[in-house]
């Protein structure tokens, strides 16, 4: 598999190629693995940005460069040229030399300057939008978690109602239940009390004496 | 070799990405977040669509990946590689959202339905621009439906490694589990759509056969 995807070495490379020289089996199986490879590629996906980060700050520094080292070497190759055409005197030295000086020290001061402009600005840009992108998905992302709260309570909210309707429902049931023994209890005592009555009135000898 | 001497200015200005999850980390930089986010936006919603198979989709797990990086950036661990660790949590989130919606298409009433509505709503989002060829969106679709059907695993690697161009260490790395491993799941991988892609990859095979340059008689 290194060597399909080229992490292997040279001496593993070799030593495969040559393994593959003689083996037709394992020849058709990376044949077959490259073909898919290549049908791989007929799925490139675009990634438009998310929108979440600042645009990158600008390369700013590879314009001005250029731009001061043009100048640069235009004032040196003109001092370069002043020095050939002039007498090869000392004079003509000290005044190249002091050219030179200046505009390398002009030229350093204006590239600090203007580096530490262009960083600056690029920094505060993409602070700026940064700041405002992160909070709007930050908020989002809050918001969405409040909602996901609110529908769970909510969720919860509708068991406890459905769970308590049946214990209601449940609680009517067992009343009915109830009564419904209470009745025929109250109906089998009274059957009860007149055949103990019944009972009573049987077993009593007669009362009233008979007359002569 | 010669170093480009404005790369080695600007990258002066260009803080690694360890650097800036650690600014992140500690003074809630977002700036640095931006940059991270700027560099890293492209092959996350890239591995998201793919795992997923779906543009729309891929492009709000991708969202929630960033999402997620910032909202527990106190548990990176400084120590290791940033994107390591962000791959892990990007994948995690097609994970979930794959179980979620096989979930969702197990328990639902009207399955072929829902099922219909799905697929081409995918097909849909999937979205071949129009410069393409129809052949083009038919391959495309074909990869697309074919990456679906292999197991997860094996899917994540073959992602990873073919079109994000990770080492197999990294993705060892990515994943927790050992480099021999991670190549066994990609030889599977590619068996797997070798097999899948058959109709595909014989179409391709005659087709190239049909263009080879012909030897011209000699007379």
């Amino acid at each position: 598999m290194s060597f399909i995807y080229g992490e292997s070495n040279a001496a593993e490379r070799n030593n495969l190629a040559a393994h593959l020289r003689g083996c037709p089996d394992c020849q058709a199986k990376v044949n077959e693995w490259q073909a898919v490879q290549k049908a791989l590629n007929s799925w490139p996906v675009r990634a438009p940005g998310l929108g979440l980060a600042a645009k990158r700050p600008p390369v700013l520094l590879v314009r001005p460069v250029l731009k001061w080292a043009a100048v640069a070497v235009l004032l040196l190759s003109a001092g370069f040229g002043l020095g050939q055409f002039a007498s090869a005197s000392v004079e003509a030295d000290k005044v190249r030399a002091r050219i030179e000086s200046q505009v390398r020290q002009e030229l350093r001061q204006e590239m600090t300057e203007l580096l530490r402009n262009q960083v600056k600005k690029a920094a505060d840009e993409t602070l700026m939008a940064a700041n405002e992108q992160t909070k709007t998905v930050l908020a989002n992302y809050v918001r969405e978690i409040q909602t996901k709260h609110e529908q769970d309570g909510q969720a919860l909210y509708s068991a406890l109602r459905k769970v308590d309707a049946q214990r209601l429902a449940d609680y009517l049931l067992l009343k009915k239940d109830l009564d419904t023994v209470a009745v025929n209890t109250d109906a089998d005592f009274r059957i009860t009390k007149q055949q103990i009555i019944q009972l009573v009135d049987y077993n009593q000898p007669a009362s009233s004496p008979r007359t002569p | 070799m010669r170093t480009n001497p404005f790369a080695a200015l600007r990258s002066l200005f260009v803080i690694s990405d360890e650097q800036a999850m650690q600014r992140v980390q500690t003074d809630d930089d977002e700036c640095a977040f931006a940059q991270l986010v700027s560099r890293w936006e492209g092959p996350i919603q890239r591995l998201c669509v793919r795992m997923i198979g779906d543009a729309h989709g891929g492009q709000d797990l991708a969202q929630e990946t960033f999402v997620r990086v910032f909202a527990r950036r106190k548990e990176y661990a400084p120590s290791g590689k940033f994107s390591t660790w962000l791959w892990r949590i990007a994948l995690n989130l097609c994970y979930d959202e794959l179980r979620r919606r096989r979930r969702q298409e197990a328990s639902s009433f009207d399955e072929v339905g829902s099922k219909t509505a799905a697929r081409l709503e995918e097909f849909l989002a999937a979205g071949p621009t129009p410069d393409e060829s129809l052949v083009d969106q038919e391959r495309q679709q074909l990869v697309r439906g074919a990456l679906r059907q292999l197991p997860e695993a094996y899917r994540a690697v073959l992602v990873l490694r073919h079109y994000e161009n990770l080492k197999f260490r990294e993705i060892a790395g990515v994943l927790d589990i050992p480099e021999g491993t991670v190549k066994s799941r990609m030889a599977e991988a590619l068996t797997q759509m070798n097999r899948l892609l058959r109709p595909m990859l014989e179409t391709s095979k005659n087709f190239e056969k049909q263009n080879e340059p012909k030897e011209s008689l000699v007379i």
